[in-house]
């Protein structure tokens, strides 16, 4: 290996240690002296001190402090614009949603290629919410499920049900 | 606990958290870094200045994609080298600067070399001299060099840093130190006058 790069990576600590051993040994020569001492030089001098401009630290300080408050700002502002959509979105489907019951509306939308809202409603006491009493079997169909079926006349039979 | 004591990780989660008080111990911490980066490659003042603002707003602008495991000196001499890379195509990449132009840099002698210099007047001179000698090296090479020997970052975080192989980064960093030390060894007088 090259002297200077021996040298440099003894200065480094990355030599392996024989070899370390090694260059100290021959130190007693004056060119590798010469050469290890202008290693040192080069080094000292090249870390020399840093002058800040007055007034540099506080001007990148305020950049990220202002550009914490903007970032703050945009959320805000994401967040209350997506709180006037939701509001409209409400506004404009929800009261035709909350009066069908959920899986007529469903189908209702899927079917015309909208998404429906998805409101958590509350369990249903089925023997007092409908009014033909708990489903039993064929042939009972709920006033809500004909009222589906007049609306989307193609679905029950292209699904196998029974008319 | 005092922010000035935490590490650099938390101050990375303070700051990402949008804590005003975490922010303002980040600029403390780091300008003189990136600002003597943006030095050593742009050798003006005034451009360094600027390039250490631009480097600041990129940092904001990206430290949420900075993975806190490793180290954020690195991480920021790439950003910085960057952004002085982009400014360099309108200044010259190599030397060509007049002593009045060098005069505008902020680059003092060292108080550690204090033992090698007899006082503070030659130790201006000395670090005018390395000035000098640097604007015979490219701005990358200068960039190399500040990284290593004055931020103490090794080959493999300078290579990640400049996003070059780290033999190439070796054997740039080596030519550099013998370029350096052509142009220094006739105007100091040689090696043995510093042992």
């Amino acid at each position: 290996m090259n002297l200077d790069l021996r040298i440099e990576e003894y200065l480094d600590g990355t030599l392996d240690p024989n070899e370390a051993k090694a260059l100290e040994a021959q130190l007693a020569n004056p060119e590798v002296a010469a050469a290890f001492s202008e290693a040192i030089l080069i080094r000292t001098l090249l870390k020399s001190r840093v002058e800040l401009p007055h007034g540099l630290v506080d001007q990148v300080a305020d950049i990220l402090i202002t550009g914490a408050v903007k970032e703050e700002e945009a959320v805000e502002r994401v967040g209350a614009t997506r709180a006037i959509a939701d509001g409209f979105s409400w506004a404009w489907k929800g009261p035709a949603q909350v009066l069908a019951p959920v899986p007529a509306v469903a189908a209702g939308a899927v079917r015309a290629g909208t998404r429906p809202l998805r409101i958590p409603l509350p369990p249903v006491d089925s023997a007092r919410a409908l009014p033909d009493g708990p489903s039993s079997g064929a042939g009972k169909r709920s006033w809500w499920r004909k009222a589906a079926g007049m609306v989307f006349r193609a679905t029950p039979k292209s699904r196998g049900e029974k008319a | 606990m005092e922010l000035a004591a935490i590490s650099n990780a938390d101050l990375v989660r303070r700051c990402r958290a949008n804590e005003h008080r975490a922010w303002r111990e980040f600029a403390r911490r780091f300008t003189k870094q990136v600002y003597g980066l943006s030095l050593r490659m742009l050798r003006n003042a005034s451009e360094a200045e600027d390039a250490t603002q631009e480097t600041f707003l990129r940092v904001h602008r990206y430290l949420n994609r900075f993975d806190s495991c490793r180290p954020l000196e690195p991480w920021l001499a790439s950003i910085g080298y960057n952004v002085c890379l982009r400014r360099l195509p309108g200044l010259a990449l190599t030397g060509g600067r007049t002593d009045d132009e060098s005069q505008e840099s902020g680059l003092t002698g060292d108080e550690e070399g204090g033992n090698l210099m007899e006082d503070g007047a030659s130790s201006r001179e000395e670090a005018h001299l390395l000035h000098l000698s640097l604007s015979e090296l490219a701005a990358q090479d200068r960039a190399l060099l500040h990284m290593h020997y004055w931020q103490g970052m090794t080959v493999s975080e300078m290579a990640d840093a400049v996003e070059m192989p780290a033999n190439t980064v070796k054997i740039r960093l080596f030519r550099a130190r013998t370029r350096l030390r052509e142009v220094l060894g006739p105007q100091l007088g040689g090696g043995a006058t510093w042992t």
